[in-house]
């Protein structure tokens, strides 16, 4: 081996070490930013709800060994991670606390990690076109509202302030009954003329996720108010009736299900306020292991 | 226990930050106590700064997923409890930095936007009160920048209350007015210390005490010393703090700074004790 030839070995040695150090070294200072993909679906509500899966998961399944804590560090850290799988758990059996850790968690994920801003919430719930809402973005953001100024009462004071709980005649009933129909939730929400923050849109599109991936579904924050009790799954013919009848290939009963001609169990939730049982005709639980997922823990108060 | 806020009612700057942090380290060291020290600024890194160096090693990014959001220390962390109501003494404990296990520990600071800020510190005074319960004493660092009924708040719940001053008369002649008349803080549970002392000044603590405050009692002075203000910006305060243990100089201005810290020290726990006393 000549001179010339260890010299060379020693400089390209060299060079590689340099390289390496200077990717370590990057590594080590670079910010660690999970990717996200952006396109028109991100800031819908389903890409959101797969974040937010994805992220708890994540956060709550990672190795603390792994990272080489100190002891202390260790200690705290494992504690963070009991108090947010505490709160994940606790929050499914309706403590109210864990619920708004867990939105308020969810919250900054979305706002800091996920990049919602003023843009792009509308992608989620059409805030900026006030026509394409559902009955049901309506009522949630009056909920929100009424919430923030009478806490557990708001339920309470929309149904008095416009007088929700009268009988009333709907089409194509001939008895009156106590119903909140979406029309009447659509008049209230012209009435109010809400105006909203980004931090007010992001707490209802935040409030919209979490119902449907830790809380009761529709009756999430209806469940929290101060009213005597909610009822759901009782409003027609259940599921398993609908796939007797398709045995019997009874096409035209099948017809008139598939054009809601026929109501269906999980049409719409009821609510005993004030001991009147008034039923909220928008709101439909899409399918019977929500209503299982969200009534399996509560009791029905008459 | 028992809360001790350092505050600064001036517009000039006195130290006091660098003072209550001098303050506990020397206390931590030197007493078997277990002492959190909290921050109330919005986006100052000076507490940090004094004890670490920026760690820009993110070795979560590079074993296994970022887990940032859940484990944020500082105000910042406990927030997002504090939002939800979740707030005990046992949870503030893992939202606290640790630089002498079993002894001194910090609650750091904020760092996000004012509004943040605006909202969190309304919960201050009730941070202080449950981290009360949990260490034998909570040293708070007193923004001047917080909305005037919380500091209000937070000074009628401290046992007692540091006071820096400048070492201007007119400054001194001021805080000695509001005191009189208890505008603020009272007579019984405040002390009062001047900040970035310099001794070879007009105005030093002899003819201070003679003639602005006519009283014979000293005030407590924090001189200004460089190696603690190096020692500050380099995370190397404990260290330093350690090393000035080992002196004996008498004539050493590093001796009299860390004598001064110790006489300050001695003063708080020895008023503690009085007004505890009292109480009972």
């Amino acid at each position: 081996m000549t001179i010339s030839n260890i010299i060379l070995s020693l400089v390209v040695l060299g060079l590689m070490g340099a390289v390496i150090y200077y990717y370590i070294n990057s590594k080590k200072n670079a910010e660690v930013v999970t990717e996200i993909d952006v396109d028109d679906k991100t800031y819908t509500l389903e890409k959101m709800i797969e974040f937010i899966k994805r992220r708890l998961d994540e956060i709550t399944k990672v190795n603390l060994y792994d990272i080489g804590l100190s002891e202390e560090e260790l200690k705290r850290r494992k504690s963070k991670k009991y108090e947010l799988k505490k709160a994940l758990k606790g929050c499914t059996y309706g403590d109210v606390n864990d619920k708004k850790y867990v939105k308020e968690l969810i919250f900054d994920l979305l706002a800091k990690e996920y990049g919602v801003s003023e843009m792009n919430i509308s992608k989620a719930i059409p805030f900026d076109v006030p026509s394409l809402l559902t009955a049901q973005d309506k009522f949630d953001i009056l909920i929100y509202i009424y919430k923030r100024e009478f806490g557990y009462e708001a339920l309470g004071e929309l149904i008095n302030k416009y007088k929700l709980d009268e009988f009333k005649y709907i089409q194509g009933e001939t008895k009156p009954c106590y119903v909140i129909t979406e029309e009447e939730i659509s008049d209230i929400y012209e009435k109010e003329n809400i105006v909203l923050s980004f931090t007010d849109k992001l707490n209802v599109v935040v409030q919209r996720i979490y119902q449907q991936y830790k809380g009761y579904s529709s009756i999430d924050e209806v469940r929290d108010m101060n009213i005597d009790g909610v009822s759901g799954g009782v409003s027609g013919l259940p599921e398993s009736f609908i796939s007797q009848v398709a045995q019997t290939d009874s096409t035209d009963y099948l017809a008139q299900i598939q054009e809601h001609k026929v109501q269906r169990a999980c049409d719409s939730i009821w609510i005993m306020f004030h001991r009147k049982i008034n039923s909220y005709g928008m709101f439909i639980f899409w399918n019977r292991s929500r209503i299982k997922k969200g009534l399996s823990k509560y009791i029905q108060i008459q | 226990m028992s809360i001790v806020t350092f505050w600064n009612n001036n517009k000039e700057q006195c130290g006091s930050t660098s003072s209550c942090i001098a303050v506990a380290t020397q206390m931590a060291i030197e007493h078997n106590m277990k002492i959190l020290l909290m921050s109330t600024s919005l986006n100052d890194s000076l507490m940090k700064d004094c004890f670490w160096h920026e760690k820009k090693s993110r070795l979560s990014g590079l074993f296994g997923p970022n887990t940032s959001f859940v484990d944020q220390n500082g105000i910042e962390g406990l927030d997002r409890v504090i939002r939800s109501n979740k707030v005990s003494p046992n949870i503030i404990k893992d939202y606290t930095k640790v630089v002498l296990t079993d002894r001194l520990e910090i609650l750091l600071s904020l760092n996000g936007e004012k509004s943040q800020y605006e909202a969190i510190q309304q919960k201050f005074s009730q941070i202080m009160l449950l981290a009360n319960q949990y260490y034998d004493m909570v040293i708070v660092d007193l923004d001047k920048n917080l909305n005037f009924n919380i500091k209000e708040e937070i000074l009628k719940n401290s046992d007692l209350i540091i006071t820096l001053l400048s070492q201007r008369q007119k400054e001194i002649e001021k805080i000695m007015n509001e005191r009189e008349q208890e505008k603020i803080i009272r007579k019984r549970n405040s002390l009062y210390a001047i900040g970035k002392y310099v001794k070879e000044s007009k105005y030093n603590v002899k003819n201070i005490s003679r003639n602005i405050l006519k009283q014979r009692q000293t005030i407590n002075v924090i001189p200004y010393n460089h190696l603690f203000f190096e020692a500050s910006q380099e995370g190397n305060v404990l260290d330093l703090f350690l090393n000035f243990l080992r002196l004996n100089d008498q004539a050493d201005e590093n001796y009299q700074f860390f004598n001064e810290i110790k006489s300050l020290s001695k003063q708080i726990n020895e008023r503690i004790k009085e007004l505890s006393q009292i109480l009972e």
